[in-house]
């Protein structure tokens, strides 16, 4: 590949500001206005990265967020971050970029030699392979060599991330035609618009498309489309990404910023909400499909007609759709030497001026080492090529919707999933919901607007030529000779996807697992339609039988960072104080935490251990003091007890005579013990002493008995045992039989007394809040409910 | 993030409630009522799968109510303050 920038062109760049960052060591020059990737295309850098398993050499595919090869770690200048997407990074003075996966530079890895074992490495090999004895043992090396950027662990941010709540009437997603006629067509209504594009500039499609809107060409219509809305004090958001809806269309916003500030996360509740994200175009499947210099074609032509980046001198163009036509004409006229090869044989739109087609063929490989050199046709011919571009058709970007909930339909015509029934609150709109012409988008937009209950005026209108959506489907086939890249980030083949039908991993969930397809941080916007294609072509099923796996959020990865927001360093997790800590520490407390609380585990310094078992005999001095203690606790669940409500005071009546019971026996429960001792003991008299222990009452710790709440159900199951009143009884003599009490024998068997099967509240090592569960007030009121 | 209608203070984040169990729950009375009986009350939930009444608290405002919510969809069919009055 030899591309170049062009001396003149380039919407996105400003040729008066020349910036400089250095890619694996070597400065690459740019110009404001430039993506990473785009410099790096401008300088001619083939190879950006290593594959995730081969370490095979890999260049950039695409010009946005789909990207899945050229990720680098960045920093110098700019905050250091791993595994960004070159693609929709803006490039910067002073930044410093390094490919991943790959030492010590991308065009030369030291483990590259891995790509000629791939024969013996398939999915699934390691996990085989590595089981004895132990993989735990294999686990440190095999990370270490497969595996994507490395996180700086060393850096701090100077400050913490902004989190932002907004609410608007309408959030419309996407700023290309459909998303910015859909703005204009809600402002129009009175609507209150918040506007988000991953972009650095609105436009989408717009901005290196051809077309005509109004008499207007298309980037002058959506600059003052823009202008307008922003003079109407709606929000837009550049360089946003909405990365995922939630429950109720709570939508999360990421904002990146070019002055080096962490990463802003919006919450947005919107009352309404349009898709306009558009459509990412597929690769074909044909061997050898990963080579440096092998581009999404749409991606070629953003690149010229915004960075003023000619990708190659001798170009393929291979497609099976009527979009790359434009593409090929767009090359040949910048001064490329174009070959268009289309798979179909007739319906094709008129040839290109300057471009050879050849019909109804198809690639069968790609030739070359480090990056492309050629590209041998189906029947054999070869031709040679220092780029080529490929259109396998578009995958629209439903990702957001089938987050929401929404059901995909399929659709035959442009072999692709599009949005089917409508989600509440959520219309489609554009490429997304499979439009083609700007027509059909300006169409949808009014009518997913008019979906949401607004009226819609004067919907633009397209006035140039139209795009036509003609497309024969093009998916991997089994069987296919030759290594085919199915998955470019998790390096997953045709082969791969056979293996897993192989070993009965068909559902798409299982194929998704057990060969990574999708799974990595591009989450697969590429890849899993024709993974799934292929999938269904090998089973012998149609893709909507085969379906999809799950939409998650988030859409694109966002930093923890942003997360956290404010609650970093101290106040991630803070310490909570009691007001009497002062009192407690005169008193020569030694503190613990327990659940984010910081309180007393006892007093007096040495061994805690020690110390909380004296302390429970000095309750024996005390016991009338301690029983009525314990009964205001009995009462502290309806009525609003102080703060000591969060642990349970305990009390046991011991023989005096009997060595004092160890403090475990109490805390774990031994009861039954305990009442067998006492059965066989004199008389009540002797039961005298009080053993005080201080039960936790979180749940981990109830869990080996019943939780707090029900011991006073439990009584009333129990009445005859453990009568309400009279705390001195609770625990007292065994009361006679009777024949009210004779059936139930809560002591042995099932039902143990409640509560106290846990740790002494000082051993707890739970770190959720002490609180004891409040169920007396919410039954009573549950009374109150007719229902 | 769910979004609960409080019946006083309109629609809410559903972080700022807590939930209070079935709604209908009624306690048994008197001394004589079975295990078996107490044992329904205390331990069995229906947890269905669809239309579900619950009792919520909005901890910002205090107030109990009832809601009656869809538990696979999350939509949320109406919101009843405690005695009748204030539906939302």
């Amino acid at each position: 590949m030899t591309a170049s920038r062009l001396a003149t062109g380039g919407s996105a760049i400003d040729r008066s500001r020349a910036i400089r960052f250095s890619f694996d060591g070597a400065t690459v020059h740019g110009f404001a206005g430039d993506t990473i990737a785009s410099a790096l295309l401008a300088g001619n850098v083939a190879v950006v990265g290593r594959s995730f398993k081969y370490h095979r050499p890999r260049g950039i595919w695409g010009a946005g967020v789909e990207e899945p090869n050229a990720l680098v770690d960045i920093g110098g200048s700019v905050p250091a971050t791993p595994n960004t997407r070159a693609t929709t990074e803006p490039a910067r003075d002073g930044l410093v970029a390094k490919s991943v996966n790959a030492t010590p530079s991308a065009l030369a890895d030291r483990n590259a030699f891995l790509d000629r074992f791939s024969r013996f490495i398939p999915a699934a090999f390691y996990y085989k392979t590595f089981m004895w004895p132990d993989w735990h043992m294999f686990e440190p090396r095999i990370r270490a060599m497969a595996g994507l950027g490395k996180v700086d662990t060393d850096w701090t941010s100077p400050s913490t991330a902004d989190q932002i709540n907004h609410h608007c009437d309408l959030l419309v997603v996407g700023a290309g035609p459909a998303g910015l006629a859909a703005a204009k067509l809600a402002s129009g209504a009175g609507l209150s618009v918040t506007l988000v594009d991953d972009q650095l500039r609105p436009g989408g499609s717009l901005g290196h498309r051809t077309s005509e809107i109004d008499g207007r060409p298309a980037a002058v219509w959506s600059e003052e489309t823009v202008a307008e809305l922003a003079a109407a004090s709606h929000l837009i958001l550049p360089s946003t990404t909405a990365f995922g809806i939630y429950d109720h269309n709570l939508v999360g916003l990421n904002q990146r910023h070019r002055d080096g500030r962490p990463d802003t996360l919006w919450r947005v509740r919107p009352r309404q909400i349009v898709l306009a994200t558009g459509a990412i175009e597929r690769p074909l499947p044909f061997a050898n499909n990963d080579l440096p210099g092998i581009m999404s074609a749409d991606a070629a032509l953003a690149y010229l007609r915004r960075h003023a980046v000619l990708v190659g001198r001798r170009i393929v163009v291979a497609t099976n759709n009527d979009n790359a036509y434009e593409v090929a004409e767009a090359l040949a006229e910048a001064g490329a030497e174009v070959t268009l090869v289309d798979l179909r044989r007739d319906g094709t739109p008129a040839t290109p001026a300057n471009v050879r087609l050849v019909k109804g063929r198809a690639l069968a490989s790609a030739n070359g080492k480090l990056r492309v050199e050629g590209v041998t046709l189906d029947d054999g011919t070869r031709v040679d090529a220092d780029c080529v571009l490929v259109s396998g058709g578009w995958t629209p970007t439903i990702h957001l919707f089938g987050q929401a909930k929404g059901k995909l339909a399929w659709s035959e015509a442009r072999a692709a999933f599009l949005p089917g029934d409508p989600v509440d609150g959520i219309a489609v709109a554009g490429a997304a919901a499979g439009a083609v012409s700007l027509s059909e988008v300006f169409a949808g937009a009014g009518k997913a607007v008019a979906s949401l209950g607004q009226t819609t005026t004067a919907v633009p209108r397209s006035t140039g030529a139209e795009a036509t959506g003609g497309i024969l489907a093009a998916w991997p086939m089994p069987g296919s000779k030759g290594r085919i890249w199915i998955d470019y980030q998790n390096d997953v083949t045709v082969k791969d996807v056979e293996l897993a039908a192989r070993e009965n991993f068909v559902s798409v969930e299982h194929l998704k697992r057990y060969t990574t397809l999708g799974m990595a941080t591009d989450q697969g916007k590429t890849s899993n339609l024709p993974g799934l294609a292929l999938m269904a072509g090998i089973t012998g099923r149609t893709v909507p039988e085969v379906g999809t796996t799950t939409y998650r959020p988030p859409f694109t990865p966002v930093p923890l960072a942003s997360f956290a927001g404010a609650r970093v360093g101290e106040l991630m997790a803070p310490v909570r104080r009691l007001p009497l800590e002062s009192v407690h520490r005169a008193n020569g407390a030694v503190f613990q935490e327990y659940g984010g609380w910081l309180r007393p585990a006892h007093y007096g310094g040495g061994d805690a251990e020690r110390s909380i078992a004296d302390e429970a005999r000095r309750g024996a001095s005390v016991g009338r003091a301690v029983r009525r203690f314990d009964s205001r606790q009995d009462r502290g669940d309806r009525t609003k007890g102080g703060r000591i409500r969060r642990f349970h005071l305990l009390q046991h009546h011991v023989d005096a005579e009997a060595r004092p019971l160890p403090l475990w026996l109490h805390a774990v429960g031994k009861w039954r013990g305990l009442r067998r001792r006492r059965a066989g003991a004199p008389g009540r008299a002797s039961f005298r002493r009080v053993v005080l222990v201080l039960a936790c009452h979180c749940r981990a710790c109830a869990a080996g008995g019943m939780a707090p709440g029900p011991l006073r159900a439990w009584r009333r199951l129990h009445p005859q045992r453990h009568r309400r009143n009279g705390d001195a009884d609770r625990f007292g003599a065994e009361r006679p039989e009777t024949a009210r009490n004779a059936g139930s024998r809560p002591l042995a068997g099932r039902c143990r007394p409640p509560a106290y099967g846990g740790r002494p509240w000082h051993l707890c090592r739970r770190r959720g809040p002490h609180r004891p569960r409040q169920l007396h007030r919410r039954q009573e009121l549950r009374n109150l409910d007719p229902g | 993030m769910q979004l609960f209608p409080c019946p006083f203070c309109g629609p809410r984040d559903e972080t700022e409630f807590h939930y209070g169990g079935d709604a209908g729950n009624a306690r048994p009375d008197g001394a004589g009522m079975p295990i078996d009986r107490w044992a329904d009350y205390l331990y069995l939930r229906t947890n269905p799968k669809g239309t579900a009444r619950e009792i919520w608290v909005h901890m910002n405002c205090g107030e109990f109510f009832v809601m009656e919510r869809d538990t696979v969809t999350h939509t949320v069919l109406s919101s009843t303050a405690l005695g009748g009055e204030h539906a939302a």
